[in-house]
């Protein structure tokens, strides 16, 4: 039973992969200009992370060791530092866009501009993890997130064509706009396969002391848990294609987008979109901050832990800070949190190789799987996974230019 | 045992089992016609902002030199100190009472301590 509670880790996983604002916006936008064509980045998403999700739970589970420590130990501090580097660059936009999101949800409810609601946001966050355990975050957000099933209950409400659904799990090409085509699918999947994800989960296994006796456990915490934000986010855009496409409306801020479920739920829709996109951002903030903290702590051999009391583990609790305090100045100037988080989306994606090359070393290495090393499928995965991730970051600022807005 | 491999890079533990840094560098003794000896293993400082290429790591150690609680020494700990060498490595140090924590301390009684509720 214990282990099984262990679920909630997946679930708050998958909340930062599919349900934070990146993805919100992604999935809405597809669903508005391109209709159910675009469900399989989604599901290509889910499987990806489903496999990189389950190969750093292993490696924590095996090695005792997390994701950004096993990088140092097998790499070296020359290589460490590349991934490090990207991330915390990369990120910061990424806890902008986050940041963007939870204020203005609250702007929805309070009618009181995001701008004001950004700074009281990240203080909110930062206060969650200065006074509270892992068990905070690890329990209560999942508990709260359970809100977000609305976007299911609205897709279903809203009666889409079934079929056409059905047809978008399998890719095609577009009929127009190609150049916004893919550059939504690269959008998807660099909000999808965010490489912070996998550093916050076998970090959280770590803290869960996990051994070799969770492996089946984290087999399960990885695809029921990756499916429920990969079903969530095409949830979203199905109830995105059922509002907005037959309307030819061309998304341009959340205040659209907010309008989402109005048509099914009514004013309920609008206060439990808010509340969705309110409790994901807020989600995917606390777990960027402490992925950020974990993997530099880890990385240069700190203490760490979000269980300890901040006075024993300084350098980590001040990483967070630090993330925190700089997260809302971008939103209080002003810019377009929608325009932030196509950006930071984009260029998730062209860090993404750095982050995984390592996992086809580390899974097949004895000293830190031991007799668990990946079998064919897992190094096919990650092999596919690396030559897309490649790709993505070739494609990707061209596209952000030819494709974006 | 191979240097690289097994040393460089690995977290290090104290005698009370508390995290104190990693391996971020080594020094040897290469005496003539013997074997090469590891005299000391180093945290931290300069020795670690060095691996860093070109004026990257020229840049990074200038500023620990200059703004680091240590003034970018490292840290550093005779081999004969080493206890156990495995996927982590253990030594007979206190790290708290030594100067291994200098930076860490100094960030909980000059940050940490000063944040309202610590």
């Amino acid at each position: 039973m214990k282990k099984l509670l262990q679920l909630t880790l997946g679930i708050v996983t998958s909340i930062g992969g599919f349900l934070e604002v990146g993805s919100i916006a992604s999935s809405s936008q597809a669903g508005a200009s391109f209709a159910y064509q675009l469900i399989w980045p989604i599901v290509l998403g889910t499987i990806v992370l489903i496999f990189l999700v389950e190969m750093s739970g292993r490696l924590a589970a095996v090695s005792k060791l997390t994701v950004s420590g096993a990088m140092r130990d097998r790499f070296g501090f020359d290589y460490f530092v590349v991934p490090l580097a990207t991330l915390s660059i990369v990120i910061y936009l990424v806890l902008a866009a986050e940041v963007g999101g939870a204020a203005f949800a609250l702007q929805l409810v309070t009618g009181i501009s995001y701008r004001w609601w950004a700074v009281p946001v990240a203080l909110f966050a930062w206060f969650l993890l200065w006074k509270g355990p892992f068990a905070l975050v690890e329990r209560w957000v999942p508990l709260f997130g359970l809100v977000t099933l609305v976007f299911i209950v609205g897709a279903v409400k809203l009666g889409p064509d079934w079929s056409a659904v059905a047809h978008g799990l399998v890719p095609t090409r577009p009929s127009h706009d190609k150049a916004h085509y893919w550059f939504l699918v690269v959008n998807i999947l660099g909000a999808t396969i965010a490489p912070y994800l996998m550093y916050f989960y076998s970090s959280g296994a770590v803290e869960g002391k996990w051994d070799e006796s969770y492996l089946n456990i984290n087999r399960f915490i990885a695809v029921l848990g990756m499916s429920f934000g990969g079903l969530l986010a095409i949830a979203v855009l199905v109830s995105s294609a059922a509002v907005f496409y037959p309307a030819g409306v061309k998304l341009e801020g959340y205040d659209q987008i907010a309008l989402m479920l109005t048509g099914a739920l009514g004013s309920w829709g609008f206060y439990l979109f808010a509340a969705s996109l309110f409790i994901g951002c807020l989600g995917a903030i606390l777990e960027i901050a402490l992925a950020v903290a974990y993997m530099t702590s880890q990385g240069l051999g700190w203490r760490w832990g979000q269980d300890e009391e901040p006075r024993q583990v300084p350098r980590f609790v001040l990483v967070y800070t630090a993330l925190l305090a700089l997260a809302p100045w971008l939103i209080v100037l002003g810019i377009s949190p929608l325009a932030v988080t196509s950006l930071s989306m984009a260029l998730t994606a062209a860090t993404l190789p750095v982050a995984i090359i390592p996992f086809i070393v580390l899974m097949n290495d004895p000293v830190y799987a031991g007799k668990h090393t990946n079998g064919w499928i897992g190094n096919v995965v990650v092999v596919f996974t690396i030559v897309m991730a490649c790709i993505l970051a070739v494609v990707t600022i061209p596209l952000q230019l030819l494709g974006g807005g | 045992m191979h240097i690289v491999r097994d040393l460089l890079d690995k977290q290090l533990i104290d005698v009370n089992w508390q995290h104190m840094g990693r391996i971020d560098g080594l020094t040897m003794d290469v005496p003539p016609g013997e074997q090469p000896r590891i005299t000391t293993l180093c945290v931290g400082g300069t020795v670690l902002t060095r691996r860093l290429p070109g004026f990257v790591g020229r840049w990074a150690s200038a500023l620990v030199e200059r703004y680091g609680v240590r003034r970018g020494v490292p840290f550093r700990i005779p081999w004969s100190k080493v206890m156990r060498v495995d996927r982590v490595i253990r030594v007979d140090v206190n790290s708290d009472e030594s100067g291994a924590m200098a930076s860490s301390h100094w960030v909980r009684d000059h940050i940490i301590d000063r944040i309202p509720g610590a």
